[in-house]
């Protein structure tokens, strides 16, 4: 199990992680959201052991990441970039990684590597971006380790490519319960590979939970109301609705029709709006792009600087 | 497939090491090449000159191929120098993912600690800095080896211990570069600033050592002796620069040809340096270890990850500039006006670089004035204490494991840089010392000086220039040079006459010219000599000189006498040396003393008996003057330059004057209360200048009995005559008899 407890990382004056409290269960399927800066490729990196948190704790399975063999035989982190793997080939990287760790498997190696058709003897400089990454990510998994890390894991890959490297992150998953934990800007691909997720904004989490019940817990609703006795409409503001106890996180009305985010099961929420007998209320779920553009908006970012959304 | 988790930790540090190797295959390959060109081609070049050595070919063929060999020589040359220099290289390239982001990522988030990773790293680049000079060394050594047994090349195995010594000088300051540019590294965010920083403090170490010998010398000269900053291991041991220069040193002045007879600095000097060279090494690789592992990962890109660095580097070399420019000013204003905006261009240039820019700019002046005032500060507090008491300090003798003292016309000593370990030489040697600094910083307590102190009586006092080298126990060489008068050394004569390294300098040598006596084959070390089994002439002569027996001595009998006489020596009381009678003299002037019962023995034993002077050993025959001249009443005067026309050179000796002479002449000069002959020249004033300072020729039984009780040796007091025999002088000291004898010699019993 990976553990963050009350972490923070400064970068000189800058503090990028404040107070993070962060559990990441075995065999789970991570993902880490978050804005531009918010701290995700710091936990990954603190979490790789690169890292040194000012103060808080950073554990894999109960033990300290930073200077620590043990802890980072498990891990193999993948970084947002491949130029460091310029001068080797494929089959001089993998040596490389292999001499590390000792649970490298060949056989797995070589049935990925032909799965993706990449060379053994051509210098990796000359592959492209996509190829660079297919590269990484078959050694990463032929080193078997317990903890994947990937920064941007699916950068870089066509479409086809995105499905095929998914797909062998499932497949480990399912095989050997390898636990992964994925930062990216992609939320698609997030919510399509990953079981659980956090949102970091600031430094700090918004929240961590499973992607399915997160999205059971938020909704976007439409909803009329009738009109007064004065046959005036209806006129409610954002108050009005947070009074009934739902956390607004967003609120807008076009005419008649009032369009609400909020958070709470649909039974709540249903129980929330009934006093109020509207003529309609439709939920929608929320897709998890979706719930991160509007759970930024409450801390006050800009959805429209978020880059991949 | 199951995931599966290792159930301890592996060390990796093995495997990093293989896998660095590996990454810098190629840099690998060039040190090799380098080093197969370097000591093997020089090694061949060695074989061939030694090849047409032996054919002893002086055509225009040896001539040709003389020079056809040049080319190689630099070529062997230039080689070991590139390969040198690729310590800096081969750090670099270990390190180099500090300077990268994703390298950092990388390397750093293998499964290894900061220590192995570090460790890996330092020694796998040490390996391929090294491993190439050892098979370059084992090449050369095989082709040298192999060539010698067909050339045999006279001294070939003599010589090994030093070439291995002197290698060993090479291989630790390679060392050492390599581990200064690891630790240069190590505070460096950059490689621009890592390519910068490497070079700068293998030079600033050096310099800033350097420059505060400069400014103690310059600022507080008395006794400091200015270029021996170059053979003390605080500069020769804590530097790749400094090593080089004690590789020369050490290539210049040890005895190629004979390890037994070593010269003090290769025979103790060289253990020394060699402790504090590694030592010194560990602290650097120490100190760039901990930078290593406090640095952050995030440091990466940053110019100068430990700031304090960068600023030290500018502060030593802003000291370093204002240092020279104050040593060789000529106006102290303009000196200090131009080191001031010299160093501050060259600042405000670096900080502009390092911080990429005008980044919070203000503090820089702030910077160039905290270290400008700092510099002035050190330079101001230099002079006030007169040098930080550097001057005034003298060692204990106690902390002296050996010193050497070097006096002009040192006549006594067998070699001028001779090295005592005698605990008497050692406590009179720094009593000497103690008491020039005292005499030149209390100069009103003493009746005369030291010469350094009053200028404008240069010529009045009889001065000796004295140059001290003390190695201490605790590694240090510390070297002082002093104008004393000659009577000040009396102690010092004493002590090393009756110490353990004369009675074996003066045996040696006594064996050494008898070997060489009559041969056509000269012999510079006795050791050689006695491997060799040469015998020698072992030549006896009286007190007037006149050879009394040559012995014909086996190598063995040789050392046999030399066993003996050597334990004489060793024997002698300082109140025998100073009281006892010559019983004879042997070669090179030595002398025996009738307490010198081995040699009197050894010489009994072939024979040899030398009796009291006669009066017809004084009289040449056929000749009526006598060879024999007595200066009665001599008073020891220094006197000004060129009184007696003598040219600058002969300033400083002493000279004697008859009693006769020009009163008022006398009184101009400066009466000295005691002296010691060891640096008296009177016999060759003597006979170069006119005989009427001789005011007695007779010859008599008188004449013979005063020749008896005269001696060689006077130290530290007046004689009442100077007697002349031949090229030999004798003293007669002030004693109630030699009074009785004086007079009945003028008067007749």
């Amino acid at each position: 199990m990976i553990e963050l407890k009350n972490t923070v990382k400064k970068f000189d004056s800058y503090t990028a992680l404040n107070g993070v409290d962060l559990k990441i269960e075995k065999g789970t399927a991570f993902g880490l959201l978050g804005s531009n800066g918010a701290g995700k490729s710091t936990i990954l990196r603190l979490l790789s052991g690169i890292y040194q948190q000012e103060s808080g704790e950073v554990l894999i399975d109960g033990e300290r990441v930073y200077d620590n063999v043990a802890a980072k035989q498990k891990v193999f982190f993948i970084n947002d970039e491949t130029v460091q793997f310029g001068g080797y080939t494929l089959k001089g990287l993998k040596n490389y990684y292999k001499a590390f760790y000792p649970n490298f498997s060949e056989e797995l190696f070589e049935s990925l590597r032909k799965r993706i058709n990449l060379p053994l003897n051509k210098k990796i400089n000359t592959f492209s971006k996509g190829m660079k990454r297919q590269a990484i990510v078959i050694i990463a998994l032929a080193c078997r380790t317990d903890y994947l890390l990937l920064d941007e894991a699916f950068d870089g890959l066509d479409p086809t490519m995105r499905i095929i490297v998914k797909k062998m992150l499932v497949d480990a998953m399912l095989d050997r319960q390898l636990t992964t934990v994925i930062s990216s800007h992609n939320l698609k691909e997030i919510n399509e590979v990953c079981d659980t997720a956090a949102l970091l904004h600031n430094g700090k989490i918004v929240f961590s939970r499973e992607i399915d019940s997160l999205k059971g817990e938020v909704h976007k609703i439409q909803a009329v109301f009738p009109k007064q006795p004065d046959g005036t409409p209806a006129e409610y503001t954002r108050e009005d609705f947070a009074a009934t106890g739902l956390e607004i996180l967003h609120f807008e009305k076009s005419q008649s029709i009032y369009y609400i985010i909020a958070k709470g099961d649909e039974d709540t929420v249903r129980a929330a709006f009934a006093p109020k007998e509207p003529l309609l209320l439709e939920m929608i779920p929320l897709t998890l792009e979706e719930i991160f553009i509007y759970e930024l908006e409450v801390l006050g970012y800009d959805s429209n600087d978020i880059s991949g959304s | 497939m199951t995931a599966t988790t290792s159930a301890a930790a592996k060390s990796f540090f093995g495997k990093r090491f293989v896998t660095d190797i590996l990454e810098n295959k190629k840099i690998l390959i060039i040190n090799f090449v380098l080093e197969t060109l370097g000591l093997p081609v020089i090694s061949v070049v060695v074989l061939i000159a030694a090849y047409l050595d032996k054919l002893n070919d002086t055509s225009d063929q040896y001539i040709d191929w003389t020079l056809f060999l040049l080319p190689f020589v630099f070529i062997g040359a230039g080689a070991i120098i590139i390969s040198i220099l690729l310590g800096f290289v081969i750090a670099l390239f270990h390190y180099n993912y500090l300077y990268r982001k994703p390298l950092v990522d990388m390397h750093y988030s293998l499964p290894l600690s900061n220590t192995q990773r570090f460790f890996a790293d330092y020694i796998s680049g040490l390996a391929i800095y090294l491993v190439p000079v050892v098979i370059s060394v084992i090449l050369s050594f095989v082709i040298l080896t192999v060539g010698n047994v067909f050339l045999d090349i006279e001294g070939f195995w003599d010589i090994f211990p030093h070439v291995i010594k002197s290698g060993m000088i090479v291989v630790v300051g390679m060392i050492m570069l390599y581990t200064i540019s690891v630790f240069a590294i190590t505070f460096c965010g950059s490689t621009f600033e890592a390519i910068f920083s490497i070079i700068a403090v293998n030079s600033i170490i050096p310099a800033t050592i350097g420059c505060v010998w400069l400014a103690i010398v310059t600022t507080a000269p008395y006794g400091m002796v200015g270029e021996s900053i170059f053979y003390s291991p605080v500069f020769t041991a804590t530097s790749p620069l400094g090593a080089t220069i004690y590789f020369f040193y050490y290539m210049f002045n040890a005895n190629w040809t004979d390890m037994y007879t070593l010269s003090s600095f290769d025979r103790s000097m060289y253990i020394r340096w060699m402790m504090i060279a590694c030592v010194v090494t560990v602290v650097y690789l120490i100190a760039a270890f901990l930078l290593y592992k406090l640095r952050k990962a995030e440091s990466v890109s940053k110019p100068y990850v430990y700031k304090s660095f960068f600023y030290a580097v500018g502060a030593m070399t802003v000291f370093c500039i204002m240092t020279v420019l104050l040593a060789i000013r000529i106006n102290l204003i303009s000196a200090v006006i131009s080191g001031v905006i010299i160093c501050g261009i060259g600042w405000f240039i670096m900080e502009v670089i390092a911080r990429r820019g005008f980044k919070r700019f203000w503090t820089a002046p702030l910077g160039f004035i905290a270290v400008m005032g700092s510099v002035f500060l050190i330079c101001g507090l230099c002079k006030v204490t007169d040098g930080f008491g550097a001057p005034r300090h003298v060692p204990a003798a106690i902390s002296v494991e050996s010193v050497s003292i070097d006096v002009n016309n040192a006549s006594l000593l067998p070699h001028k840089d001779s090295e005592f370990r005698d605990k008497n030489v050692i406590k009179a040697v720094t009593a000497l010392n103690k008491d020039a600094v005292d005499r030149h910083f209390h100069f009103d307590k003493y009746t005369y000086n030291t010469i350094d102190k009053i200028d404008s009586e240069n010529d009045k006092y009889d001065v000796q220039r004295v140059e001290i080298t003390y190695q201490t126990i605790y590694g240090s060489t510390v070297k002082r040079e002093y104008t004393v008068m000659s009577s000040m050394l009396s102690d010092v004569v004493e002590a090393i006459l009756c110490s353990d390294e004369y009675a074996e300098e003066a045996a040696t040598e006594v064996a050494l010219a008898s070997i060489n006596d009559g041969t056509s084959k000269y012999y510079g070390s006795y050791t050689t000599a006695q491997k060799e089994g040469k015998g020698g002439r072992l030549a006896v002569a009286n007190k007037v000189n006149k050879n009394v027996s040559t012995i014909a001595l086996s190598s063995k009998g040789l050392e046999e006498f030399r066993k003996a006489y050597m334990q004489d020596l060793r024997d002698m009381t300082p109140e025998e040396l100073r009281e006892g009678s010559v019983y004879c003299y042997l070669p090179n002037n030595y002398w025996v003393l009738d307490s010198f019962a081995n040699t009197k023995a050894f010489l009994a034993d072939h024979d040899v008996e030398v009796s009291a002077i006669r009066e017809s050993d004084i009289s040449t025959p056929g000749y009526n003057n006598a060879n024999l001249s007595v200066i009665n009443k001599p008073g020891f005067y220094s006197r000004p330059k060129n009184f007696f026309g003598k040219d600058d050179s002969y300033s400083s000796y002493y000279y004697t004057y008859s009693y006769y002479y020009d009163g008022d002449d006398v009184n101009k000069y400066s009466e000295v209360d005691a002296i010691t002959n060891a640096f008296t020249d009177t016999s060759s004033y003597h006979y170069s200048s006119s005989s009427s300072v001789s005011d007695s020729q007779f010859v008599s039984e008188e004449a013979a009995a005063l020749i008896n009780a005269a001696t060689p040796i006077i130290i530290g007091e007046m004689p009442i005559a100077i007697l002349h025999i031949e090229s030999n002088t004798l003293y007669l000291r002030d004693t109630t008899e030699n009074r009785a004898l004086l007079k009945a010699y003028y008067y007749g019993a």
